[in-house]
C-alpha cells in the first residue's frame, strides 16, 4: 500500500515549476544584467525563493491535503485578517497598498490570500456538491468571494480580483454547479457594465482606454505595452541569445523582470523559446487538470481545479498583456516573474495538487474496497 | 449510479476546462506567431530604431599663433551639460529627481533649469545645452549618476583660453553660444543648437577657418538616450584650422604700454594705436585701450560683470581703432593736399600767406590754430607746419591768395579714393565706416544748406567729417608705400591641424590712388619736415629721436569746453618705411604733445628690436 502511494505522485508537478523558476532565474539576470555592475540582488533572491518553494511545495503535498478541509474557516478568516491589515497599515508601491511587512521582509499577503480562497471555496462547493444542493453551494461561495474581492477592490488591485472571481468560476464549473448559474454570473457584469465603469478607478479605466490605443500615449503609459510588442516582434524565430536582446539590455523594455518578463522570453530566445514556455505552462496546466481527474474527493477535486484555474488565468493574463492582447493588468507571471510572495505561493498551490495526488487515490480505496472492483475499473476508466 | 453519472458530468466539466486551457494556449500561441514570425521584421526594425542614432561629433576648435609662434588661443578641456530633450521624463516626479540631481552637481536653481529645459522641449530631437564648462568635478559627479538622468550627455566641450587677456581682448575677441537671432540661419550650415560660434574679433572674422567640420557617428543608446556604443564613425570629425595673425605680440604689448601711460598721464578716457607694415597692409599691433578680458566672455560672462563692461564710461568693449569715428583733424590735410596737388589747384611752389585768420564776407572768421599765423609758406611748408588757412584757402577757395580751391565733390572723392567713408575692410565686427559729409547729406539729415566753411571744416579734417583711426592709418599707408590703398589684414597664414598650409598671406590692394610720385615726394617731404624743422609741429616732441620719422599731428576740436582728440599718424624710417603707426587719445590734448611721443615710441621699439 505505502509503495503503491508514491507512484501515485506526479512527477511533472515538481519538474515544471522548478525548470520555469530556474528560466526565470536566468531571465532575471538578463533583465537586471547591467555591463560592469554587480549580479542584481533579485537573481539570488529568486533562486533562493525557488529552492524555498521546492521544500514547501514537498511539505504541503506530505500534508494530507483534508487536513485543510476542516480548517479552512482558520485560512479564511487569515485572509480577512491579512487583507484588513493591509489596508490599515501596509506600504504603497506602485500606487496600491499590497505590502506589509513581517519580520522585516515585505510580502504580499493577497498572493497567499488566493491559496485560503480556494481552500475555502473548496470546501464550501464540496459540502454541497455533493448532494446536489448546487444553487445553495453557489450562493454561499459568491458570500464567501465578496469579502474578499472588496478588501482587494480597496488596495486597489483589479488583477488580484479578476484572479479570484476566475478561480470561483473555474471552481464552480468543475464543482457541477448548472451552466446557467454560471452564464447568468457572467453576463450579469456585462449587463452591468456601464454602472461598473462608473465605479471603476481612473487608473482602472486609463489600462482599458490603454488597450484599447496604445499608441495615443506613445511616450506615456503605452509605452510599456508598445515597447513589449516589439521586444517579443524584434526575437523572430530564434531570438537574439540570452544577454543579447537590445530591447532588454538598453532598457527600452521596462519592468521587464517582473511583469514584463516575457517579452524577455520572447525577445532573447525567440519564437522556440517562448512557444516552449508556453507548453511547458499547458503541460502545468493539464498536468493539474490531471490530478482533479485522479480522485473521486470531490474536495481534492475542487482544490486543485482551483489551482489549475489561478495558474491558467494568470498566465493567460500576463503573457497576453505582453502580447498586447490584454490590458495592462499588473499580474505576474507564474515562476518566471521576480516575486517572492507569488513565488512561494505557487509553489505551495502546486504542493496542494500534489497532495491530492498522493493522497487522494487513498480514498478511492476507503470507498470502493475490492468486492466491487466493477466500480472502481469503471471509474479508474473514467478518470 | 448515481454517484457515477456525477462524476461523469464532472469529467465533462473538466474537460471543458482542459479545452479552455487548450483554447487559450492556442490563442497566446498564435499572437506570438503574428508578432515574431508574420510581423517579426517590422519589430526587429523597430528595435534598431529604438537603439541606434546618428550624432554629430564636435571639431575641436582651431588654435591661433602670432607672427613669431607665440600661442595666442588654447583648449583647456571642459564639459558641458547637454541635454536632448526628446529623452527626458516628460514631467512629475521623474524629472523632479532629475532636476534635482542636476541642481545639486550644478550649483544652480532648479528653476532656472526647468525653464532651460522647457525652451529646449520646443525642438526635442536637438541638443540643448544647459550648461556650459562645468568643471571636471561637476561632470565627474554628473557622469556617475547617468543611469538616473535620462537625456542628459556631459560633453566634453573644451574652454577657450586667451593668454594674454585684456592685451589682445578686441582682437582675439571670444566665443558663445549661438545668439538667437542667427540661430535659423546657422542651423542651415551644419550647425546645431549647442554649437558655440566665434562673435567677436578673430573668433568671428576666422569662424569658417577655426570651426573645423563636425563628424557623424553611429552609436547605439540605451532607453535614456546614453550611448552604449560606438557602431561606426560615418564621417571623422575634421579639427578646425590653425591661424596665424600678422600680429606681433610684443610689439602689441609695448604699445599698449606706452598708449595706457599716457592715458594714465593725461587722464583721458581712452585711445587706440594702431601698428601696419604699410606696403601689405598687415596689421602689427592694434590697441584699443581700455581693453577687456575676453576670458570672461569664453566662460560665459556673469550678467553682473556684463553690466560693469557695458556701462563703463570708458567703454570697454568698443574696439576704438575701427569703431571709433572722430574729426581726423590735421591727419586729414594729406588728403587734401594730394587732391589739391593733383587737381592743379595750388603749385607747389605758390605761397600762401598766413595771418592767422581768413575772414569770409559773410562775417565768419576761420582762424589758424596758430593764432599769430605761419606768414608765406607753400606745400611743404604748410603741411610741415599743419598750415590750417592755407589747407582752407586750397579746399574751399581763397580769393585773396588767388586760389580757387577744390570743390566740395573734389575732397569727397579723393577722401573716398584715401579709403574714408567705407569700412576697410580688416573684417572685425564692429568696423565704422566714418563719415564724408556732402551738401545732400546735410540737407537730409540736418536740413541745413553748405556752407563754404563746411569745406573749410573739411579741409583740416574738422566738422562733420568722421573717421576711425585705422581709416586714418591706411590713408597715411598710401602716403607711404607709393600710393596703394590695402586692405588691412589680421591673418598671415592660415594651415590645417597637420600643419599643411592652406591660405597664405597676400596683399590686397583695394586701389592704387592717382597720385603722382612727384606729388607723393611733396607730401612725405612736408611728413618728414614737421618733425626735422623748427617750426614743424612735432618737432619740439619728437627731435630727440634718432629714427628718422615721417608723420602727421592732428588735434580735433569737438567743442570749446572739453580738451581736444590727440592724433598721431606716421611712418619710419622716412625713405624706407618698415611700420606706420596711428595713435588717437580721445579728448587728450595737442596731437604733438600726447599722441606723437606714443606713436614714435612704437615705431622705435620696433624697429630697433623687432623687425626682422
Amino acid at each position: 500500500m505505502e509503495e503503491r502511494r508514491w507512484r501515485n505522485l506526479d512527477p511533472w508537478l515538481l519538474l515544471l515549476p522548478v525548470g520555469l523558476s530556474g528560466l526565470g532565474v536566468a531571465m532575471i539576470l538578463s533583465a537586471t544584467n547591467v555591463p560592469g555592475a554587480e549580479l542584481a540582488p533579485e537573481v539570488g533572491a529568486h533562486a533562493v525563493a525557488t529552492l524555498i518553494g521546492v521544500v514547501l511545495l514537498v511539505a504541503v503535498t506530505l500534508i494530507d491535503y483534508r487536513w485543510w478541509r476542516s480548517l479552512w474557516w482558520i485560512a479564511y478568516l487569515l485572509a480577512i485578517a491579512f487583507l484588513v491589515f493591509v489596508i490599515v497599515s501596509g506600504e504603497t508601491r506602485y500606487g496600491a497598498q499590497r505590502w506589509v511587512g513581517i519580520a522585516g521582509i515585505p510580502f504580499q499577503p493577497s498572493e497567499f490570500v488566493k491559496l485560503a480562497c480556494i481552500i475555502a471555496l473548496a470546501r464550501i462547493l464540496a459540502d454541497h456538491a455533493r448532494d446536489g444542493r448546487h444553487f445553495r453551494g453557489f450562493a454561499l461561495s459568491l458570500i464567501l468571494l465578496a469579502p474578499l474581492l472588496l478588501l482587494i477592490y480597496q488596495q486597489p488591485d483589479l488583477a488580484t480580483a479578476l484572479v479570484l472571481v476566475a478561480t470561483w468560476l473555474g471552481m464552480t464549473l468543475v464543482a457541477g454547479v448548472p451552466l446557467w448559474m454560471l452564464i447568468a454570473s457572467l453576463l450579469a457584469p456585462v449587463v452591468a457594465w456601464p454602472l461598473i465603469w462608473r465605479f471603476l478607478r481612473d487608473y482602472m479605466r486609463q489600462r482599458i482606454m490603454l488597450f484599447l490605443s496604445p499608441d495615443s500615449d506613445p511616450l506615456g503609459a503605452g509605452y510599456n505595452m508598445i515597447q513589449a510588442r516589439i521586444s517579443i516582434g524584434s526575437g523572430g524565430w530564434w531570438g537574439r541569445g540570452l544577454g543579447e536582446g537590445t530591447q532588454t539590455q538598453l532598457s527600452f523594455l521596462r519592468v521587464r523582470h517582473t511583469d514584463f518578463i516575457f517579452a524577455v522570453v520572447g525577445e532573447e530566445l525567440g519564437f522556440f523559446g517562448a512557444v516552449g514556455v508556453l507548453v511547458a505552462y499547458a503541460w502545468l496546466i493539464l498536468r493539474c487538470l490531471a490530478a482533479v481527474t485522479s480522485t473521486t474527493d470531490v474536495f481534492g477535486r475542487l482544490l486543485a481545479t482551483g489551482v489549475a484555474t489561478m495558474l491558467l488565468f494568470e498566465i493567460f493574463v500576463n503573457v497576453g498583456v505582453n502580447l498586447g492582447l490584454v490590458p495592462v493588468a499588473g499580474i505576474p507571471l507564474p515562476f518566471l516573474s521576480y516575486g517572492r510572495s507569488a513565488l512561494l505561493a505557487n509553489f505551495l498551490a502546486l504542493g496542494l495538487v500534489q497532495s491530492v495526488r498522493l493522497y487522494g487515490h487513498r480514498r478511492r480505496y476507503d470507498f470502493a474496497p475490492t468486492a466491487q472492483l466493477p466500480l472502481a475499473a469503471r471509474l479508474r476508466r473514467a478518470g | 449510479m448515481r454517484l457515477l453519472r456525477g462524476t461523469e458530468s464532472d469529467t465533462r466539466r473538466v474537460a471543458m476546462l482542459r479545452g479552455a486551457a487548450l483554447a487559450s494556449f492556442g490563442v497566446l500561441g498564435y499572437q506570438l506567431w503574428n508578432l515574431q514570425i508574420a510581423n517579426g521584421p517590422g519589430y526587429r526594425q523597430r528595435a534598431e530604431h529604438n537603439r541606434l542614432r546618428q550624432i554629430t561629433t564636435k571639431p575641436l576648435r582651431g588654435l591661433a599663433y602670432d607672427r613669431n609662434g607665440h600661442q595666442l588661443v588654447r583648449n583647456v578641456p571642459n564639459f558641458s551639460v547637454v541635454i536632448r530633450p526628446a529623452d527626458l521624463p516628460e514631467g512629475g516626479q521623474a524629472l523632479d529627481d532629475m532636476l534635482q540631481r542636476l541642481s545639486l552637481a550644478l550649483e544652480l536653481g532648479t528653476e532656472t533649469l526647468a525653464e532651460r529645459i522647457e525652451a529646449g522641449r520646443a525642438h526635442p530631437y536637438e541638443p540643448l545645452r544647459v550648461q556650459s564648462y562645468i568643471g571636471r568635478r561637476a561632470a565627474l559627479m554628473l557622469e556617475e549618476q547617468r543611469h538616473l538622468l535620462p537625456g542628459v550627455t556631459i560633453l566634453p566641450t573644451p574652454i577657450r583660453h586667451y593668454p594674454d587677456g585684456a592685451l589682445l581682448g578686441h582682437l582675439i575677441g571670444y566665443t558663445s553660444l549661438i545668439p538667437a537671432d542667427r540661430l535659423e540661419s546657422l542651423l542651415l550650415q551644419q550647425y546645431e543648437r549647442d554649437d558655440v560660434i566665434g562673435r567677436s574679433g578673430l573668433e568671428a572674422v576666422a569662424e569658417a577657418d577655426l570651426r573645423g567640420s563636425p563628424g557623424r557617428m553611429q552609436v547605439e543608446v540605451d532607453a535614456v538616450g546614453r550611448t552604449v556604443n560606438v557602431l561606426d564613425t560615418l564621417v571623422e570629425a575634421q579639427p578646425g584650422h590653425t591661424v596665424i595673425l600678422t600680429v606681433d605680440t610684443r610689439l602689441q604689448e609695448a604699445a599698449t604700454r606706452f598708449l595706457q601711460q599716457t592715458l594714465d598721464r593725461t587722464g583721458a578716457l581712452n585711445g587706440a594705436a594702431i601698428a601696419m607694415v604699410p606696403q601689405t597692409g598687415e596689421i602689427l599691433a592694434l590697441v584699443s585701450l581700455p581693453s577687456y578680458d575676453n576670458n570672461l566672455f569664453a566662460r560665459g560672462i556673469s550678467p553682473s560683470d556684463y553690466q560693469r563692461l557695458n556701462e563703463d564710461p570708458r567703454r570697454p568693449l568698443v574696439n576704438t581703432a575701427i569703431a571709433g569715428q572722430y574729426p581726423p583733424g590735421s591727419t586729414f590735410k594729406i588728403v587734401v593736399a594730394a587732391a589739391a596737388l593733383e587737381e592743379r589747384v595750388v603749385h607747389p611752389d605758390q605761397k600762401v600767406i598766413c595771418r592767422g585768420r581768413i575772414d569770409l564776407p559773410s562775417g565768419h572768421v576761420f582762424r589758424d590754430w596758430l593764432p599769430s599765423g605761419h606768414g608765406p609758406l607753400a606745400m611743404v611748408d604748410a603741411m610741415a607746419q599743419s598750415c590750417d588757412v592755407y589747407f582752407y584757402s586750397v579746399g574751399g577757395g581763397w580769393e585773396p591768395a588767388g586760389i580757387r580751391g577744390l570743390s566740395t565733390e573734389k575732397l569727397g572723392s579723393y577722401a573716398q579714393l584715401f579709403g574714408f567713408g567705407t569700412p576697410v575692410g580688416l573684417g572685425l565686427p564692429g568696423e565704422e565706416p566714418g563719415l564724408i559729409p556732402t551738401p545732400a547729406w546735410k540737407e537730409h539729415i540736418k536740413g541745413e544748406p553748405w556752407y563754404l566753411g563746411d569745406t573749410y571744416n573739411i579741409s583740416i579734417g574738422q566738422g562733420d567729417l568722421l573717421a576711425t583711426p585705422l581709416q586714418v592709418l591706411n590713408a597715411m599707408n598710401v602716403i607711404a608705400n607709393g600710393g596703394t590703398l590695402y586692405r588691412p589684414q589680421l591673418v598671415l597664414e592660415v594651415r590645417d591641424a597637420e600643419g599643411h598650409p592652406r591660405q597664405s598671406f597676400e596683399p590686397d590692394a583695394i586701389r592704387r590712388v592717382p597720385v603722382t610720385a612727384r606729388n607723393l615726394a611733396l607730401i612725405q617731404q612736408g611728413l618728414r619736415q614737421s618733425i626735422t624743422s623748427p617750426d614743424g609741429t612735432t618737432y619740439a616732441a619728437l627731435k630727440e629721436h634718432t629714427l628718422t620719422i615721417a608723420g602727421k599731428t592732428g588735434t580735433s576740436e569737438v567743442s570749446q569746453t572739453v580738451r581736444p582728440h590727440a592724433w598721431f599718424v606716421g611712418y619710419a624710417p622716412a625713405h624706407n618705411p618698415v611700420i606706420s603707426v596711428v595713435v588717437f587719445v580721445q579728448h587728450g590734448g595737442e596731437g604733438s604733445r600726447v599722441a606723437a611721443p606714443v606713436a614714435a615710441d612704437i615705431m622705435n621699439v620696433y624697429v630697433r628690436d623687432l623687425a626682422t
